[in-house]
């Protein structure tokens, strides 16, 4: 295929006097997990509406499976399958009743939805609670419904706008399963979250976005080696020891302070016990001394800190809509 | 899965594609419409209403020569519909609110499907109540006095307020952001709207300075068609001012409805 399943070139929408996506260009091939990697706010959820028509952009373009969302938005509808941050079914409806009522409005027959539904059922699990109203389901089971809604209908491309935001850890594997498994078969995969975990686990590419525009795109292995590996974050209240701690730890490279943490970035596990040596010698005690592999605050800390000084981007628990 | 090399939506002639859409979407409403609490809404409530006003009434306006039966009727027939209004857009609400109307609008589907349907489920709720509330009116000396034709009209008229107050509650439904807000947006007006009208009291003996608002009330309007239709004391010509009501409220209201159904997502 000459042109990838996505292309999206220098979009640009603003509101009022504000760019919510400003100068955005990636592409996703057929077959691969792109993610979109953002706080709350960055602009991801203005491109996901961009791109599946409910937004018109300023300027720029973005194809989709060869229809320019702007010329041809009717073709695209046809092409893009969308889950979004909620689980958009009818509680009232059975969650077969739902995935009949989406696949006849994607013009299959009776019979030909009622048949697709309960292979989609029985693929994501749902068999034993497919004659449940959907109302009753719990989250993991209203996601994996709307996972399934979604793909009612074989459509070369589908968009996960935060597929996984309040999901507990084995649901959000179970989804995480069925993504991996969507690639396999071909589909051209965008997925949008706060989670460097979650792209890590899916994405061949990661896009990075904050405050609409693009600030760093490559494979997870390579932004992950911008971070450099897991960190060593000491946390001392007391402003006057942080600072005789900074001082203590001068030995190490590209310690960070943030708020009243330390942030000592590690090049083995064995050096844990010579930071450890290290406040012990300057008779330092830490509130609290904590070994994390690279989250997406330290992606972003690491990538913002240019442009922005020492505060970092604010990711919340992913609660609120963005 | 299948490779998911084709697109969906295999090219059907566009008004066939319309018609399913319409059928599927009108379906899901009318599961909803003939659920349990709907059915509370649209039978019960109405017979309630008129059990009430019917036994509270009657019997001192029964005094004065009034025939109260016949001429309350279409008042309640209206507060009927205006409850089904009500509950439309309350529908509406919950289908902003769960995502369900952003997802529809990232698949292949007209938005007029999507109002067409409404529209008809609207309708269908009218035809029940309307019918149910004569049936039981019947008992109270209710009659269609001008004939089949004109009881055919009586329930079309019925049914184009109907339409017409669901569109102007649509825009609210699509418009207003949380549901308790929402529901004093709907009910606040209904109770004036239905009073100040001549639904229940006669123009002439509100005080002067309400008159030239219970005339121009489309809630008269209506009622006073419902009773041309109905009684025979009255000319047929007085269908024509809700005629007009209806049509106006619909052609405006559909063009707002529209308007606030693409602003959703933004």
């Amino acid at each position: 295929m000459a042109e990838a399943a996505i292309e999206i070139d220098r979009l640009r929408k603003s509101f009022g006097p504000k760019a919510a996506v400003d100068d955005v260009s990636f592409s996703v091939a057929a077959g691969t997990v792109v993610g979109l990697l953002g706080p709350n706010g960055a602009g991801k959820t203005t491109v996901i509406n961009c791109l599946t028509t409910l937004l018109t952009p300023d300027s720029g373009t973005a194809r989709l499976a060869g229809h320019d969302v702007t010329t041809d938005p009717a073709g695209v509808r046809a092409s893009v399958a969308v889950t979004g941050q909620f689980a958009a079914v009818d509680e009232t409806l059975t969650g077969r009743e739902n995935l009949v009522f989406f696949g006849r409005l994607l013009r299959l027959t009776r019979t030909g939805a009622s048949a697709r539904a309960a292979e989609l059922l029985d693929q994501f699990g749902l068999s034993e609670a497919g004659d449940m109203p959907a109302g009753h389901y719990s989250g993991g089971m209203r996601r994996r419904l709307d996972l399934a809604a979604s793909l009612v209908v074989p459509r070369p491309i589908l968009v996960l706008d935060e597929p996984t935001t309040g999901l507990d850890p084995r649901s959000r594997q179970a989804l995480w399963d069925a993504v991996r498994r969507l690639a396999r078969d071909g589909m051209a995969i965008l997925l949008t979250t706060q989670y460097l975990e979650e792209a890590d686990a899916l994405a061949e590419r990661i896009v990075v976005i904050d405050e609409g525009r693009v600030i760093a795109e490559g494979t997870p292995k390579e932004l992950k080696k911008d971070v450099g590996g897991s960190v060593c974050e000491v946390q001392i209240s007391d402003a006057g020891d942080r600072a005789r701690a900074t001082g203590a730890l001068a030995g190490f490279v590209g310690v960070k302070e943030r708020d009243d943490v330390l942030v000592v970035p590690m090049r083995g596990t064995d050096e844990l016990s010579a930071i450890v040596r290290a406040l012990d010698g300057a008779a330092l005690k830490a509130d609290d001394i904590a070994v994390h592999p690279p989250t997406l605050n330290d992606v972003f800390f690491a990538l913002t800190k240019d442009h922005r000084g020492s505060e970092g981007p604010a990711f919340d628990t992913g609660e609120g809509r963005s | 899965m299948t490779a998911p090399a084709a697109s969906a939506a295999p090219a059907a002639p566009a008004g066939q594609a319309f018609l399913n859409d319409v059928q599927v979407l009108a379906e899901r409403d009318f599961k909803r419409s003939f659920s349990k609490v709907a059915l509370f809404g649209t039978v019960v409530q109405p017979l309630v209403f008129f059990g009430i006003f019917y036994a509270t009434f009657s019997g001192m306006l029964a005094d004065k020569g009034i025939d109260y039966g016949p001429s309350v009727t279409p008042t309640l027939v209206v507060q009927a519909l205006m409850f089904i209004a009500i509950a439309s857009a309350m529908a509406l609400a919950t289908d902003r609110g769960s995502g369900l109307f952003n997802r529809l609008r990232t698949m292949p589907i007209s938005s007029s499907a999507l109002g067409a349907a409404r529209l008809l489920t609207v309708a269908v709720e009218a035809v029940i109540s309307t019918v149910v509330i004569a049936l039981v009116a019947h008992l109270a000396g209710f009659r269609f006095h001008e004939g089949p034709l004109a009881a055919i009209g009586f329930l079309l008229v019925a049914v184009l307020f109907t339409m017409a107050l669901a569109a102007v509650t649509a825009t609210l439904g699509l418009t207003v952001r949380s549901q308790e807000a929402l529901a004093a947006c709907l009910y606040l007006p209904y109770l004036p709207l239905l009073v100040v009208s001549t639904g229940f009291v006669p123009a002439n003996l509100f005080p002067g300075w309400l008159q030239p608002v219970v005339n121009v009330s489309p809630v008269s309007a209506v009622v006073e068609a419902l009773r041309a239709l109905s009684d025979s004391s009255t000319g047929t010509g007085r269908v024509w001012p809700a005629l007009v009501w209806c049509a106006g409220l619909i052609l405006l209201c559909g063009w707002t409805t529209a308007r606030a159904f693409r602003k959703v997502t933004k």
